[in-house]
């Protein structure tokens, strides 16, 4: 009773705290700017504070579902119900997403000086916004709720794109962006409407229930609702095609709003990564496999545009976005704890590789990696951090990446689908080293400004590593099987001996090729494979010699 | 007291309308302000009766319900019930604050026109006697037509649909030969029971219908003229969903067989017209005409949905976004008169972001209702609709309610993005944005569109009880 009444004031402040500081912050917009980050830092640390309190209190007992009768509105089926739910999965990524805004909170005090008061006003109090819509959309359990709170997330992602301009191109992709988010919701729209409706209750939980009653076998008007649910899935994910959108939108940015685009993959990854466990646990295996396979093939067009890019943020956006995808696969197939706490690990590493990434090309002032080279021997502390967060992308051992690798293998069954997996496995592998290399261990002498970050960023960068270090990257995931599946309705993934040996392989080839062939190499040797490899010059060569 | 309250709500504003048209003083302010004293106290008047009617009858005969016999067929009989309770305040609050809105603008002519027209409002929502219903009804469509100006057309589909309403009405009236069980005799069909054979419902559909849909679409495209004013804008969007109110309390109740037998053919006509306006919308960038291709959508839509399959949940839905959408009118009409009053000839305005903040995020609010975003009151009208026509295994509606707002973000968001993000053009510099009062205005309508959102259930009370009365 005790443990209830607290969890459920932690509930409210973890999302009201972000949402009065939005308010205090537009209200005290005239007071200067230190004033206004400071009030953003302190409602993310609260929130990450509380968050992780209540992890500690759930982990330690048990989980707490709190529902609320709110009547909204009446009709002649059912009447609509707010449910909020803490339990070990809500509190988790309530902890890693109240961390990750706590960094880039104070990521931003580095651009105060360039921002004009009421452009870090809008991103601040936007930013808060969205933090607290986020842990509503955590701890929300009904999918009208979930509808409810995504729309708004959507407009305030929009508005956070129009606060800094850097371009008419990025003002057009957020247009679309903004436009391809609301169809998506329409499609949760009609699937929530079509459950409800049919099944009465648009409670997760309840649904569950009348799942594993085989309520959806012969019912069409379901069965197109978890259609509609799917394609919103696919297209709130980026899958392909709408990944050219999505890519599009995050890469117009300028280097100093890097941490932007790590909200954003985080963000935007990590709310609708929580609902595929409630529907892929629902849908049928035909639908599973062709999820899987939509998300490898994302994998695989994502990890070969970052190949062939040649702009550092790209790179890694693109490696984080494909991370993103396989991560997918592995929660549609394994429903235990442990691919969710991979999940919270991911955020964390993807945040830190895009600040790094993003602090880096602000002091090198270029976009393009082979612009960059040989900083090794300067900034120390960044090597350590990019390293960590590589050795996460490249899926190496003893980090949770390997564990991800080996569970998409063994969430894998047709033979296509693991010569796809392995492709995908060694050049993700290829790819991040191909980043890593060049810009620490490049050719080209760099020419740069700093040679420490500054203080702050220093400290943030040394805590946040250790953090990933420490919360589980040694292969915890084992650890966590333990303590028993999310929905009790099927059992997690068994990983084997022969998917953890695929996965090494893989992924070592993966480095060292790359790392051999980067490792000082000229910008023109590059040039020349790839005109080698493309398809265009490939076909004319074939012309030729026919001819 | 009560006997005469709803009479003296009627004459109140042409009372106030002949006090302003005698009043000879050349200040602009002082026609604004006495516009916005008679406002405030009709709108007083109107919460009063709003708190003391029993909301969960359909009329309260006991304290407001007044009845002058004339004829067999024709009385003069006005009470408030659940249903109009909640229009009435709601017309009141637009009103008031519309008259806060354009307080610098409203000149003598307009705030006689608003006057005029909010007393034959009024006049409709409480008449209980389809006749004097059409007869109030010409009379809010005096101001209307008076603005149409030089759009001649306009003004003969208005009138001339206008008359044809109130010949069908009358010719109802004595088709249906009431009941006569005393005082009841004359009220609306869904309280004494009017009955009309089939082949008379036949024959009189396809004018009720059609004049109904010319009379909302020459509405709607009336809204242009906010050009003259955000005041004319306001009206002529108020008046324009009085023409649902008239759809939905007539239609469904008296034409039950017509409305099946012509349902496919009004399907057509209408799916038609919406596909028209929004490749229209598409192709403009003026944000006046884009809103109002948006208010033509909208009461197509709605005129579609009572024309199929029924049930008491979408008909609650359909009340709900009629009285949802002069809120959400008013607001982006009068921020686009507003705009309007400000450009200059010279060049055509964009990036006023900068200069008009207020105005720009009056506008989002605006914008994001228009969307149908959780949180505005168009949002339970939306899901209730499309929850309704699932319900009732209504395909197009279903499409077309959730095509509505993808296809308003696309079109309109281009707009508005250019005309508050864009470029500002230096002779703009100087312009300055709207005063409190203005402010105020445009703020007492969006509390209440985003305080309805979230909690639309108070409102569900009134409307349950006709849905299901009328649904019988």
């Amino acid at each position: 009773m005790y443990y209830d009444s607290v969890l459920m004031i932690y509930t409210f402040a973890i999302i009201f705290f972000p949402f009065m500081a939005c308010l205090l912050i537009m209200f005290t917009m005239g007071r200067g700017k230190f004033v206004v980050a400071t009030i953003s830092v302190l409602s993310s640390v609260m929130s990450l504070f509380l968050s992780c309190t209540a992890v500690y209190i759930i982990f330690k007992n048990s989980n707490y579902s709190l529902l609320i009768d709110f009547p909204w509105i009446t009709t002649q089926n059912n009447s609509l119900q707010a449910v909020f739910v803490m339990d070990k999965v809500s509190s988790l990524l309530m902890a890693s997403a109240s961390l990750v805004f706590t960094v880039v909170h104070l990521y931003a005090f580095r651009i105060l000086n360039k921002m004009e008061n009421n452009v870090l006003v809008k991103f601040f109090a936007l930013n808060c916004l969205a933090h607290s819509l986020l842990m509503t959309i955590f701890a929300s359990a009904s999918l009208i709720q979930i509808y409810v709170f995504m729309s708004l997330l959507t407009v305030v992602i929009f508005l956070l794109r129009l606060v800094e301009k850097s371009s008419e191109q990025s003002v057009v992709s957020a247009k679309i962006e903004f436009i391809t988010n609301i169809s998506a919701d329409m499609f949760l729209l009609l699937g929530t409407i079509l459950l409800s409706n049919s099944l009465g209750t648009s409670v997760i939980n309840q649904l569950y229930a009348h799942l594993s009653e085989g309520k959806f076998v012969n019912n069409t008007q379901a069965l197109v609702a978890i259609f509609s649910i799917f394609i919103f899935l696919i297209c709130k994910l980026g899958f392909f095609p709408f990944n050219l959108i999505f890519m599009k939108n995050s890469e117009d940015y300028p280097a100093c709003f890097a941490e932007k685009v790590a909200l954003y993959h985080t963000g935007s990854a990590l709310f609708v990564l929580i609902l595929i466990k409630p529907f892929c646990s629902v849908l049928p295996s035909v639908s599973i496999v062709a999820f899987i396979f939509w998300a490898l093939l994302t994998a695989l067009i994502l990890v070969y545009r970052s190949i062939v890019s040649k702009n550092i943020l790209h790179i890694a956006g693109r490696i984080c976005f494909a991370n993103n995808c396989l991560l997918a696969v592995v929660i549609a197939s394994d429903l235990g704890l442990s691919s969710l706490f991979v999940l919270s690990i991911s955020m964390l590493i993807i945040t830190l590789l895009l600040i790094i990434v993003g602090y880096l090309m602000s002091v090198m002032h270029t976009i393009f990696i082979w612009e960059t080279g040989n900083i090794s021997k300067y900034m120390k502390l960044l090597l350590i951090a990019c390293s960590i967060s590589i050795m996460f992308l490249s899926g190496l051992p003893p980090l949770s990446g390997f564990w991800r690798n080996s569970a998409v293998f063994a969430s894998v069954g047709d033979v296509f689908s693991m010569i796809l997996t392995s492709v995908i496995m060694f050049f993700m592998a290829f790819s991040a080293m191909r980043l890593y290399t060049v810009i620490f261990f490049g050719k080209k002498e760099s020419e740069i400004q700093a040679k420490n970050p500054p203080a702050l960023i220093s400290i943030m960068l040394t805590v946040f590593t250790l953090a990933i270090i420490i919360l589980g990257n040694i292969a915890f995931p084992f650890l966590f099987e333990s303590m028993g599946d999310y929905v009790n309705m099927r059992t997690s993934l068994s990983i084997s001996a022969d998917n953890f040996r695929m996965a090494f392989i893989l992924s070592m080839s993966g480095v060292i090729t790359g790392f051999l062939i980067y490792f000082k190499m000229p910008e023109k040797r590059e040039d020349v494979i790839f005109s080698y490899l493309n398809f265009k010059n490939i076909f004319k060569r074939l012309k030729r010699s026919k001819n | 007291m009560s006997s005469i309250l709803l009479t003296i709500m009627i004459l109140l504003p042409l009372i106030g309308a002949l006090f302003i048209y005698q009043n000879d003083s050349k200040n602009k302010l002082d026609c604004s302000l006495m516009n916005c004293f008679f406002m405030f106290c009709v709108m007083i008047i109107s919460i009063y009766l709003f708190l003391m009617v029993d909301i969960y009858s359909i009329y309260d005969s006991k304290h407001f319900f007044e009845h002058i016999y004339i004829s067999e067929y024709i009385s003069y009989s006005v009470a408030v019930n659940g249903l109009n309770g909640i229009f009435i305040l709601a017309t009141c609050i637009i009103f008031f604050c519309l008259s806060l809105i354009s307080v610098k603008s409203t000149g003598k002519h307009q705030a006689i026109l608003s006057l005029v027209s909010l007393s034959g409002i009024l006049g409709v929502f409480l008449s209980q006697n389809i006749v004097f219903l059409m007869i109030f009804l010409i009379i809010s469509f005096f101001p209307v037509i008076y603005i149409s100006g030089k759009d001649n057309l306009t003004k003969i589909q208005i009138i001339a649909s206008l008359f044809i309403l109130l010949a069908v009405s009358v010719f109802i009236q004595i088709t249906s030969k009431p009941i006569l069980f005393g005082e009841d005799a004359n009220l609306l069909p869904f309280v004494s029971g009017i009955n009309i054979n089939s082949i008379t419902q036949i024959y009189l559909f396809l004018p009720v219908m059609l004049s109904i849909f010319i009379l909302s679409a020459s509405t709607d495209w009336m809204m242009k003229t906010c050009a003259k004013g955000s005041i004319y804008g306001g009206i002529v969007a108020v008046t324009s969903k009085v023409v649902l109110y008239i759809a939905f309390m007539l239609l469904i109740p008296i034409f039950p067989e017509g409305i099946k037998f012509y349902h496919i053919a009004v399907y057509i006509l209408l799916i038609s017209f919406m596909i028209y306006k929004c490749v229209d919308s598409f192709r403009t960038t003026q944000l006046m005409r884009q809103i109002v291709n948006y208010s033509s959508v909208h009461s197509s839509l709605i005129l579609l949905l009572i024309s199929g399959p029924m049930s008491s949940d979408l008909l609650k839905g359909i009340v709900i976004s009629c009285l949802a959408a002069p809120f959400v009118l008013v607001v982006v009409l009068g921020v686009a008169g507003i705009i309007k009053d400000r450009e200059l000839p010279s060049e055509p305005i964009s990036g006023l972001a900068m200069i008009l903040p207020r105005l720009r995020i009056v506008f989002s609010f605006g914008f994001l209702a228009m969307l149908s975003l959780p949180g505005t009151l168009n949002f339970p009208a939306q899901f209730v609709m499309l929850y309704a026509s699932v319900n009732l295994k209504n395909i197009f509606a279903a499409a077309i309610l959730l095509l509505m707002p993808i296809f308003t973000a696309i079109y309109l968001l281009n707009t508005s993005v250019k005309l508050f993000y864009g470029k500002l053009p230096m002779s703009y510099y100087g312009i300055k944005d709207v005063g409190n009062i203005e402010t105020a205005g445009f703020t007492i309508i969006i509390i209440l569109l985003v305080v309805l959102g979230i909690y639309p259930y108070y409102v569900d009370e009134f409307i349950v009880n006709f849905a299901k009365m009328v649904i019988r």
